[in-house]
């Protein structure tokens, strides 16, 4: 389980979201999306802070794309508002509007140099020759292409068509970019070394940014908040650490990382605690602020990476299960233990390999102790 | 069965070249044989210019008395010179015309819902279910001075008398526009339905209204289409005989008709072949020059 979080997001302290009384720059009111009799988007209302750069996450097909095509322009609402910077854009046609998007194919236009293609926008806005020549090869610098202005599209790789396609988009100096599955068509490596450099640029241009991507950890990479959507709704809005850490719902644990599940009640308050037992009869505790009715059927969650696994029973017995190991995934870094409990529940457990290779390894069918501490546990009741 | 592949594939290569050879440059050098014979009350009516029986040298004395009368006569005769260039323009107007109708067609089934598309594909090629020749006879029942088109419109009150269409260049142009349109339309039509429509979203995007995509993005990616119908109404229209034939009037000059009456009224094969190669090399040479461009552009970007 590999979890990267951006470090410029820890030490920066924005969060505009949180400030009373902030002026959202994009704002979605009630909004309804609706194709016959297919619900795209339903009745979705969100805000969106000018520099902030925001993830839409969720499956194909949960609307996560339409949502962007709206503000765009190339998808009409069926029902409520959307606002740029305070204007409602119903009757603005895509062409008029301060809004550039870097489509997911790139769309590059074939018939077109790379540097043409940069200047189409700059020319359609009739700006001086001279201008357009400076600026084009401004973002020829900005996204290192120096040396391909002549090229045709179809002469480039992936990954450059990708930056000749991120340069057209910002050649206009949007207010709001939106990004489509930038990064969808290139491989890993490459994928990574762009999401960085992608924030870089945000951060450097100051430009709202808003990404729609299936891929959560590249949404966890780049974005100060994320939205997780599911069937036209969203699910949660929240900065990457509090949606992994404290997710709402099991969809949205589930979408975020992984996560082990154990159906259970709650039956008692302790010191801080919430008492649970689960439907096999376990007792378990998990340490919140929150509180919850008693006898209520509830979720016990916990992260695999917040379980430990030891062949003795451990001293503290608190959340402590027995089982056999089921299966193990040597992943370089972390092994994964995937431990069929005595109840009959499957869970995961992921080991970081923090030294060597020892020689007393825990292996298949070995009887084997989980633990989770309260405070690695959370309730989810959705 | 290792041993064989090399030769299949090699014959797969070769079998377009033997087509060509056996169908097209067979004929022809016959034909440039024809034009360079002499004319004979005979039956075939020609005295053959080479005789394959007469050996490698005799074949030499053969070439040596080739006979150039038949293309000097060509230019001795204005009929002839006025019948290419009558042709020429004649073809040219008629593909103008057929491409500003054809363009609008194609895009127009290009943007239909794709359910809609193979029907409208259909209903394009549906012409094609009944003669060629009893489609253009019936232009005749509609154009002539009491015809459909004249009734309809002096019923509609647009004309108080019947206009003459028929037997006039008018006609032809008609005749071959309706005749050729789908050869312009199916060439467009490919092409136009397999344009990426996110282009003209990302045009929109950046500030281009629907009328500027189409001639900055639309346009410029459907030139191979437009070559392509072009070509294949042009090519065939130059040389059309039936629908001046038809259609036409005694003014209405094209070198088809030329050939025709050179060949059966004439009865003067040599001329009539050295109208057939000359009218070839004029299609042949601007058709050579324009690939060797095309290929030089496309060499200059890569």
């Amino acid at each position: 389980m590999s979890n990267p979080k951006q470090p410029a997001a820890l030490n920066r302290t924005f969060h505009p979201w949180l400030e009373e009384g902030a002026k959202p720059f994009i704002e979605f009111r009630n909004v309804t999306k609706r194709y016959g009799s297919f619900t795209a988007v339903d009745d979705l209302s969100l805000e969106i802070f000018e520099r902030e750069f925001f993830a839409l996450l969720g499956p194909s097909g949960c609307g996560k794309t339409t949502l962007m095509r709206m503000l765009a322009g190339f998808e009409d609402v069926t029902e409520g508002d959307v606002f740029l910077a305070g204007e409602n854009l119903a009757d603005v046609p895509p062409y008029r509007r301060p809004v550039n998007m870097m489509f997911q194919s790139y769309a590059l236009f074939p018939h077109m140099s790379v540097e043409k293609n940069i200047a189409f926008g700059l020319k359609q806005d009739g700006m001086a020759k001279s201008e357009i020549n400076d600026r084009v090869a401004d973002m020829l610098v900005l996204v290192k292409m120096e040396q391909f202005g002549k090229r045709k599209p179809d002469q480039l790789s992936g990954g450059q068509k990708q930056r000749v396609a991120l340069a057209r988009s910002l050649a206009k100096q949007p207010k709001l970019l939106l990004l489509d599955e930038p990064l969808g068509a290139l491989d890993r490596k490459l994928r990574e070394e762009t999401q960085f450099e992608l924030v870089d640029l945000q951060e450097k241009l100051g430009i709202t940014f808003m990404i729609v991507t299936h891929d959560q950890e590249e949404a966890m990479t780049v974005a100060d908040r994320i939205a997780v959507m599911d069937h036209g709704r969203i699910v949660q809005v929240a900065p990457p650490m509090e949606m992994y850490e404290r997710p709402n719902s099991r969809y949205v644990a589930d979408f975020l990382g992984d996560i082990n599940l154990i159906a259970s009640k709650t039956v008692g308050r302790a010191k801080g605690k919430i008492l649970l037992q689960s439907d096999s009869g376990q007792e378990l505790q998990v340490t919140t602020g929150e509180n919850f009715a008693i006898d209520r059927n509830v979720w016990f969650a916990s992260r695999p990476e917040k379980l430990s696994i030891s062949r003795k029973k451990p001293a503290k017995s608190i959340n402590s299960l027995e089982g056999v190991v089921w299966d193990i995934a040597y992943l370089g870094g972390v092994t994964i233990y995937k431990v069929k409990l005595d109840s009959g529940e499957f869970v995961k457990a992921a080991v970081l390999n923090s030294s060597v290779s020892g020689n007393d390894i825990i292996t298949w069918e070995e009887r084997v102790w989980i633990s989770c501490s309260p405070q690695g546990a959370r309730i989810l009741t959705s | 069965m290792n041993a064989l592949q090399p030769i299949v594939k090699r014959a797969t290569i070769w079998l377009p070249y033997l087509w060509l050879l056996i169908f097209f440059l067979a004929p022809f050098v016959m034909v440039v044989k024809l034009s360079v014979s002499e004319p004979a009350i005979a039956q075939p009516p020609y005295i053959p210019a080479l005789d394959w029986l007469d050996g490698p040298l005799g074949w030499w004395e053969d070439i040596k008395k080739f006979s150039f009368s038949n293309y000097t006569f060509l230019t001795q005769d204005a009929l002839y010179w006025k019948s290419y260039l009558s042709s020429v323009q004649i073809a040219l107007i008629s593909t103008v015309l057929t491409l500003l109708i054809g363009y609008p067609l194609a895009y127009g089934m290009a943007s239909a819902p794709r359910t809609l598309r193979p029907l409208l594909l259909m209903l394009v090629i549906l012409p094609f279910w009944t003669s060629f020749l009893i489609r253009v006879y019936a232009w005749i029942g509609i154009l002539k001075k009491e015809g459909l088109l004249n009734q309809f419109l002096l019923w509609l009150g647009v004309i108080s008398e019947p206009l003459t269409i028929m037997n006039t260049n008018w006609a032809v142009y008609i005749g071959i526009v309706y005749s050729y349109l789908p050869f312009m339309v199916l060439p467009l039509y490919a092409n136009l339905e397999k344009q990426d429509s996110a282009l003209l979203e990302a045009a929109a995007d950046l500030g281009c209204s629907k009328m500027s995509a189409f001639w900055q993005i639309t346009w410029p990616l459907s030139r191979p289409g437009v070559i392509a119908g072009c070509m294949l109404v042009f090519i065939p229209a130059v040389g059309e005989f039936v629908i001046p034939s038809l259609l036409g009037g005694s003014s209405t000059l094209m070198i088809g008709r030329v050939l025709f009456d050179e060949f059966f009224q004439n009865r003067d094969w040599p001329v009539s072949s050295a109208v057939a190669v000359i009218l070839l090399l004029l299609l042949i040479v601007p058709i050579m020059l324009f690939q060797r461009s095309e290929v030089r552009a496309r060499e200059q970007s890569a």
